[in-house]
């Protein structure tokens, strides 16, 4: 079995007496888009903060690329991570501080300087190369550290939060940089993201960590198949006994009025069938009734179940 | 720990030392604390000199200046030997011949007027060392700027870097201050010769720079430990302040509380400008010594807690 990017053995931190993770372990498969989920105080920065070395776990083990992170100095170059909370230098130009970064990864001063102009290209910021940090707004800084973050080659990349705060236009410009990068070098990259709908779109395979114990880790596809959503609207407001049929659908679960034309179904998908399978039957079932559907969606079904296993008020709470 | 990465970060932290708020700080204060002791010890020279030189026979104006100094000098020379003096001294007139001989070995032998800028600047330079050393990373720490580099290179690194681009910078400072007090004093006071000014000037500023290397890994320490500049900033002052002060106050009540000065080099930093090459040596030992110390444990600190 290949040695997975991240391995996470019966992890624990506490803080005085409260504990930000409590027993967790799951793996993060070698090439995939990761996606860590959780409420605010989950203890998703706190499980990023010990896998880049910056804190020491109580108990637990955890091992990136084959590497125990005690000897995190062996990752040099090897990972990356944009940290959530971390600043910049106020008083040296961004270029010259990403230059010095790169510089401690390896690279010479000209081939530093050059990578660092690509890399700020990518997240748009390349004009204020000159400037300090005082020019940069909160979302100009996020990219800022995504940037840096994207320097030089690296497997793993640990993403804190890295859309937070960006405009929808940069937030889907760092998503395809990070599709790129999967697609193109095999980068294993983990997202900590408040966004679900942000997670389904991007990750693979997620974890869900709440008040520091994880409740799953899975495939994506795995985790939403016992609770899809399939959004449909009819020509027509469907009658009590055509919504009977509906639910009689081998793997429809539930069925919810959302407006006078719009229905949300929850799906259980069976083992022998795919969501495929389903859908047909239920856009068959309307049709076999004259019903025309005039628009069909897959609903955030990865929200429905985080609310399912975290409960509804922690998921309210603000991002 | 690696040598490359750690150039890299000394010279890095040089360069950028003086750009932050503190360094500039540090700059200023570093400079207007020497140039006013200078200027405090020279003056009354000074305004004698022109006293007398404007009085109707008198000599020319280099040789009144050197009988003014040496007059100077002759009254001064047993305070700075009470100064010296490790014995119980009641009196200024009570004999000690090894102070006598080490204040003569820094009044006659030595240019009295830079021996006793250093020996006042020795004094005051802790705490100089402290201002410019506290947020050599407990700033990085708080504001966790240390994050970005901490998976580029090894904690080892990023301690001894700054630690060398900090003392890149005092080093730079100190040879800067020397150099303009040397040139001052060289152009006002004509009777010392340049080679005796420079070499003394050179003797003193490494002096001052091999005293300051356990104040500044004893400032590191606290400062990877606290963590706060301002906690860092006021628990070395305490510390700093508070040795010479709780030894000079307990030593009224026990004798034995007079050795808390040796657990920083107040209790041996003025041997540096002994006349005896062994007494010199012993406190460079001393200095050495107190900084591996604090090193090790600031480096235990800094590699082993949550940054």
């Amino acid at each position: 079995m290949a040695e997975p990017a991240l391995r996470i053995l019966n992890l624990s931190k506490a803080f005085g007496k409260t504990k930000a993770l409590d027993d967790v372990s799951f793996e993060v498969p070698m090439g995939s888009i990761f996606g860590l989920l959780g409420p605010n105080g989950a203890g998703k920065t706190t499980l990023f903060s010990i896998a880049a070395g910056f804190l020491n776990a109580d108990a637990g083990q955890l091992r990136v690329l084959g590497t125990d992170i005690a000897h995190v100095a062996e990752l040099q170059g090897r990972m990356t991570i944009l940290p959530q909370d971390a600043s910049f230098q106020k008083n040296v130009p961004i270029m010259e501080q990403l230059m010095f970064f790169r510089r401690l990864d390896g690279s010479d001063g000209p081939t530093a300087e050059r990578e660092v102009l690509l890399a700020l290209e990518k997240v748009g910021i390349a004009e204020y190369r000159k400037r300090g940090i005082h020019a940069l707004s909160h979302g100009m800084l996020k990219r800022l550290g995504i940037a840096q973050a994207f320097l030089g080659n690296p497997e793993v990349i640990l993403l804190d939060e890295p859309t937070s705060g960006l405009d929808p236009q940069n937030a889907r410009q760092i998503r395809d940089l990070v599709r790129e990068l999967q697609r193109q070098h095999q980068v294993t990259t983990v997202i900590s993201s408040h966004n679900l709908a942000e997670i389904q779109e991007l990750c693979d395979h997620v974890a869900i960590l709440d008040h520091g114990k994880l409740r799953v880790a899975g495939s994506v596809h795995e985790i939403t198949r016992q609770s899809r959503l399939l959004e449909i609207e009819t020509s027509r407001p469907l009658d009590d006994g055509e919504r009977s049929v509906l639910l009689a659908v081998s793997g429809v679960r539930t069925l919810e009025e959302r407006g006078p034309r719009r229905y949300r179904l929850q799906l259980s998908v069976p083992a022998e069938l795919s969501a495929d399978d389903v859908v047909m039957a239920v856009v068959r079932s309307l049709l076999d009734r004259g019903i025309a559907p005039r628009a069909l969606s897959e609903g955030n079904s990865l929200e429905e179940y985080f609310l399912s296993v975290t409960g509804e008020a922690a998921a309210a709470a603000p991002a | 720990m690696n040598g490359r990465h750690v150039k890299l970060i000394a010279s890095y932290s040089a360069r950028h030392s003086v750009r932050g708020g503190i360094g500039l700080v540090f700059l200023l204060l570093s400079l207007t604390f020497g140039l006013l002791v200078a200027h405090i010890m020279m003056q009354p020279v000074e305004m004698v000199a022109r006293e007398i030189g404007n009085r109707a026979n008198a000599g020319r104006a280099e040789d009144v200046t050197k009988d003014v100094l040496a007059e100077i000098t002759r009254r001064t020379k047993p305070v700075v030997s009470w100064m010296l003096s490790t014995k119980k001294k009641q009196s200024l007139t009570d004999a000690d011949p090894e102070a006598d001989r080490w204040a003569a070995f820094l009044l006659d032998e030595r240019p009295a007027m830079l021996s006793a800028i250093f020996l006042i600047l020795l004094f005051g330079w802790p705490f100089i060392v402290s201002f410019g050393a506290f947020d050599l990373y407990a700033g990085d720490i708080s504001s966790r700027q240390l994050r970005y580099q901490l998976l580029r290179v090894d904690r080892g690194s990023i301690f001894f870097g700054r630690l060398l681009g900090l003392l890149i910078t005092f080093v730079l400072v100190l040879v800067l201050l020397g150099v303009t007090m040397t040139t001052y004093m060289g152009v006002k006071l004509p009777m010392y010769s340049w080679s005796s000014l420079i070499g003394w000037a050179a003797y003193g500023t490494c002096a001052i720079a091999i005293v300051s290397l356990p104040y500044i890994a004893l400032c590191g320490w606290i400062s990877a430990a606290v963590g706060s500049s301002f906690g860092s900033l006021s628990i070395n002052s305490v510390i700093i302040g508070g040795v010479p002060l709780v030894a000079t106050l307990g030593k009224m009540q026990f004798e034995q509380a007079g050795y808390l000065l040796y657990a920083l080099p107040w209790g041996f930093q003025t041997r540096l400008f002994h006349h005896d090459p062994t007494q010199v040596a012993l406190a460079v030992a001393g200095c050495l010594l107190l900084t591996a110390l604090f090193l090790w444990l600031g480096y235990r600190k800094f590699t082993t807690r949550d940054l």
